[in-house]
């Protein structure tokens, strides 16, 4: 009834507006944020591809290898069982965190570096958008490097919560973790996984902690967690590439050249430095302009240019 | 996994061996803070309080230039935190005829005084039960041992000094200039240097919701000024707060040093004070130290013990204060930190699982004693040790001689072997402390020592049986308020963990009806008993343990003596127990929070020990008990408290160790302000 009582006599096309309609098909912002992260994620994923032997997974961006982790034996696994029975020592301090993580962990993250503020809205939807394309990748990865969880070792390991179906190795926590780091650096400092490291930048710390958080729970491996660093670099430097143009680099790990090795900070450095490439950059244009619209949400302190990184 | 190498001579600069490793770790710029080295006072062998006691110190120096290692001997000094240090402190003794000024402004005493020494961290001094009637401060002189160094007194070596006048003219200053009103406690305890935001390594406790050394001076002499007055009058205060556990070291070694430091400028301020009041005869002093750690030789060979044996003889000779010293057994009881086994003669062997954690960001010490007392001279060590990384095989035994040392590649870990006299110099005993770097190195990559279990194995390279104990440090964080330290513990499959009944196991386990306490410490290395406080555990002072005010059991973290004194000055057990906690649901007993006027729980034997040390002075004010006198002495009149006191109705009906509460319970704890509900 209101339709007829206030716009009276209606007889289209008569009376329509006119107004011009040329849109930019790079232009996203039309689009609520879980809209965009869903047109610019396809596109995204259809740049990767997963090759898998006997032996390793090798993940690429663009034809370029970006991540090769080789699988774990299982006298790996089984000569890593000493540390889930070390760092189950450390429960009790890391509960809660531990809880507050098993259900996410980008508050962690914007605790350390604020984007949960309004001013930073478009790096929040970054890092989403980064957490989205790892646990994709990841799930893939983790699939043809199928491992067991510690609990099938041992029933002595009693994991502090539920263990997920899917395999151990790599962590998924740790792939989220260190690409979400990965994209944050670059956003704010351009920096690389490896420079943001020597840095001392803290969520790279963090993204070690959230990692072995998962150990001290019962549910990783120190190698899963070392595995998902590197494939989590790759992830976060990957989606710089796309968006930006920034060299893309590549990570390696092999769980059993060091069966022994725990996830140390020592053992973090050797993982995240990468090498880079010299693959030519082709930006994917919608995310582009987001990509740079979050980088001037950081406020420039060190010369930087915001759209490119470099230093002035 | 890298070995230990061969075993070889390391003349030290410095006499501990947790100094030298403090050292060799941080140096003294680069560590957590930046230091300086103070003399240790333990060097002033003839102690004479009011007497010449500055000229051993003086002559030591404090140039670590002149003491080249291996050419000036042992340098006995421990390192200070260099905001705190006076840098004058050695040239404001040359031509001192003692330690403190003869010409000093002291504060007045009656006849009928005692005074309370209270050697704690983080006590309140402004609090209104530590203060008489009309406001002013029952405190007679106070030392900051952590506060910034602005020019103090020159012959304090650091921290800083308020008198009680002092003290009074801050609570004005505070109070709109009257004692009687309500006192900015904010802003006094930061202008009495109590309570220091502006340095990250600084004391903050008393501005949180707990301080731990206000609860135990509440415990100790908290009263109210007005309807406690009598009590307020006769019962003054000699107060040392400790700096932050931080200045400690990472195994709590300089707390040895800031402890005798603390129990010599009691003594001597009382003897000042005592002779300023031209008194006659010597007002009693009771000093309550509700501090400790694990590790030690348990016996007069340890720094701390040294010292409370001096003072305990020194009173004899100078007709001074008698020495009564009441410390805590200690809560490491259920910690899994030590072991006491025999190796047979000719080669037997003993292997002990040490359990190291990860992201450990301090290091981790383990003390090995052999209990036999040995001739002096005898510099080769009568048990081998091998020590097995993680994941690496074992090594084998190498002999090693007093003053040698072997180490772990890139400096991440050493063990010291020495053969340590006591103040007569009649024996020696061995002891080997190994020393593990962090495994966690939070800047620069560097990789610590590994996580994970370790293995110590003992080997017997005597012709006689020995029996070794094996003891974990106490670990202490790096700043305050960082989890960082963990610590380390022994792992033994035979260890019982858990009663049946899934109730954590203590010593024994607590029936109605049992014609013995129930023995579950029967494992064959790891051991409850013998977890005592390495302070405690000598017959110089008297060690109160806890337990639960409303069924008697034992406190479970309350430590145990081994059952009998394994040498002439040991003790096999506590002297007796004091409550440490009201009930099942209501953990640790009332006393006075951070706050002035509120009540806090807080539980451990610190508290327990406090409640001993205000039931001797109640006793003392009823004139039932002398602490000057020879008979009894302090111990023998605790250890008649639990027939003194009556035995509570609803306490059960169960047989104690005499390794968990000594010669009894005593069922006491202070008057409190308010009750539990």
């Amino acid at each position: 009834m209101i339709q007829e009582s206030l716009a009276g006599y209606w007889d289209p096309p008569t009376g329509n507006n006119s107004f011009d309609w040329d849109p930019d098909p790079d232009d996203l912002d039309y689009l609520p944020s879980n809209r965009r992260i869903e047109v610019v994620l396809a596109q995204i994923l259809s740049r990767f591809t997963i090759e898998s032997d006997a032996a390793s997974v090798t993940v690429k961006c663009d034809g370029t290898k970006i991540c090769t982790i080789q699988k774990p034996t299982l006298p790996t696994l089984n000569t890593q069982m000493k540390w889930l029975r070390a760092y189950a020592d450390l429960r009790e301090d890391r509960s809660t965190e531990i809880l507050v993580q098993s259900e996410e962990i980008m508050s962690p993250f914007s605790s350390v570096r604020p984007f949960d503020l309004p001013k930073r809205h478009v790096t929040a939807e970054m890092l989403t958008l980064t957490q989205e394309v790892a646990i994709l990748i990841e799930q893939q990865v983790k699939h043809l490097c199928r491992s067991p969880r510690p609990v099938e070792f041992s029933d002595r390991v009693m994991p502090m919560l539920d263990t997920p179906p899917h395999s151990t190795y790599p962590s998924g926590h740790s792939t989220e973790s260190f690409a979400i780091a990965s994209a944050l650096s670059m956003l704010e400092y351009g920096e690389t996984p490896g420079e943001s490291l020597s840095a001392d930048r803290p969520i790279f710390h963090l993204a070690q902690r959230i990692a072995v958080n998962r150990t001290v729970a019962g549910l990783h491996y120190p190698v899963d967690s070392a595995a998902g660093a590197a494939l989590g670099c790759s992830v976060g430097s990957a989606l710089a590439f796309i968006a930006s143009g920034t060299p893309l680099r590549s990570f390696s790990f092999d769980p059993n050249a060091n069966p022994e090795a725990d996830f140390t900070r020592a053992a973090l450095e050797t993982v995240i430095k990468g090498k880079s490439s010299s693959k030519t950059p082709a930006p994917l244009g919608i995310l582009q302009k987001r990509w740079v619209k979050a980088r001037g949400e950081w406020l420039r302190r060190d010369g930087r240019d915001p759209d490119t990184g470099a230093g002035v | 996994m890298s070995s230990w190498n061969t075993w070889h001579d390391h003349p030290r600069m410095v006499t501990s061996p947790y100094v030298d490793w403090w050292l060799m770790q941080h140096m003294l710029g680069s560590g957590p803070q930046p230091m300086q080295m103070v003399p240790a006072l333990a060097r002033m062998d003839e102690f004479h309080a009011l007497h010449d006691s500055a000229d051993s110190l003086v002559a030591l120096g404090s140039d670590p230039a002149t003491f080249a290692p291996g050419t000036a001997g042992e340098w006995p000094v421990f390192p200070v935190s260099q905001s705190a240090a006076n840098p004058d402190y050695l040239a404001s003794l040359q031509g001192a005829t003692g330690w403190f000024p003869d010409q000093g402004t002291y504060p007045i005493i009656t006849k009928d005084t005692l005074v309370a020494g209270v050697i704690d961290v983080d006590i309140g001094l402004g609090h209104r039960r530590f203060r008489s009637a009309d406001g002013s401060s029952r405190v007679l002189a106070s030392w900051q041992q952590g506060t910034p160094w602005k020019g103090g007194p020159p012959h304090l070596p650091f921290g800083a000094q308020l008198m009680q006048n002092d003290i009074n003219a801050l609570l004005a200053c505070h109070s709109s200039g009257d004692l009687t009103r309500p006192l900015d406690q904010e802003g006094f305890n930061r202008a009495a240097g109590l309570v220091d935001n502006d340095r990250p390594d600084s004391l903050r406790g008393l501005a949180g919701r707990t301080a731990h050394g206000t609860h135990v001076m509440g415990l100790v002499a908290g009263a109210d000024p007005v309807e406690q007055a009598s009590f307020s009058e006769k019962v003054q205060l000699l107060v040392v707060n400790l700096p932050p556990a931080t200045a400690y070291g990472e195994g709590g070694a300089f707390l040895d040093y800031y402890l005798v430091y603390a129990m010599r400028w009691i003594v001597e301020m009382h003897a000042r004070i005592t002779r300023a009041s031209g008194l006659a005869n010597t007002p009693p002093l009771l000093m309550n130290i509700s501090f400790g750690k694990q590790a030690g030789a348990k016996d007069e060979r340890q720094v701390f013990v040294k010292e409370a044996q001096r003072l305990s003889e020194a009173d004899k000779i100078l007709g001074q204060a008698k020495f009564n010293a009441i410390l805590p057994a200690g809560n490491d009881n259920l910690s899994r930190v030590h072991s006491r086994f025999e190796v047979q003669p000719d080669g037997g062997e003993q292997t002990l699982d040490w359990r190291v954690s990860p992201d450990d960001g301090t290091s981790n010490f383990v003390e090995i004693w052999v209990e036999k007392l040995l001739n002096p001279g005898t510099t080769s060590a009568p048990v081998q040790l091998d020590v097995v990384p993680p994941g690496a095989t074992p090594g084998t035994f190498k002999q090693a001689t007093s003053g040698q040392i072997t180490e772990l590649h890139n400096g991440l870990g050493r063990i010291y072997c020495d053969a340590v006299p006591p103040i007569d110099g009649k024996s020696v005993r061995f002891r080997y402390l190994i020393c593990l770097a962090p495994d966690l190195f939070a800047k620069g990559g560097k990789v610590g020592a590994a996580a994970g279990k370790w293995q110590i194995r003992v080997r017997n390279a005597d012709v006689i049986a020995h029996t070794v104990r094996a003891s974990v440090q106490t670990d202490q964080a790096t700043l305050p308020g960082q989890s960082n330290a963990r610590q380390s513990y022994f792992d033994d499959n035979a260890y019982q963990m858990f009663e049946d009944t899934g109730r954590a196991a203590d010593t024994f386990a607590y029936f109605s009806g049992a014609d013995a306490a129930p023995d579950l410490d029967t494992g064959p290395l790891v051991q409850r008993r013998g977890t005592l406080n390495s302070y405690a555990a000598n017959r110089f002072v008297a060690t109160i343990g806890g337990h639960r005010q409303s069924d008697g059991r034992p406190a479970p973290y309350s430590a145990s003596g081994v059952g009998q004194a394994v040498h002439s000055n040991g003790r096999g057990g506590p002297t007796v127990t004091f409550p440490s906690d009201d009930g099942a649901a209501h953990f640790g007993i009332l006393s006075d929070g951070a706050s002035d006027g509120s009540a806090v729980a807080m539980q451990g034997t610190s508290f327990s020990c406090a409640c001993a040390t205000r039931w001797v002075i109640e006793n003392w004010l009823a004139g039932r008990f002398d602490p000057q006198s020879d008979s009894p002495d302090l111990c023998t009149f605790l250890k008649e408290g639990p027939l003194q006191v009556p035995r509570p109705d609803k306490w059960w009906d169960a047989p104690v160790g005499r390794e968990k509460v000594g010669r009894g319970r005593v069922a006491w704890q202070p008057a409190r302000p308010v009750e539990r509900l």
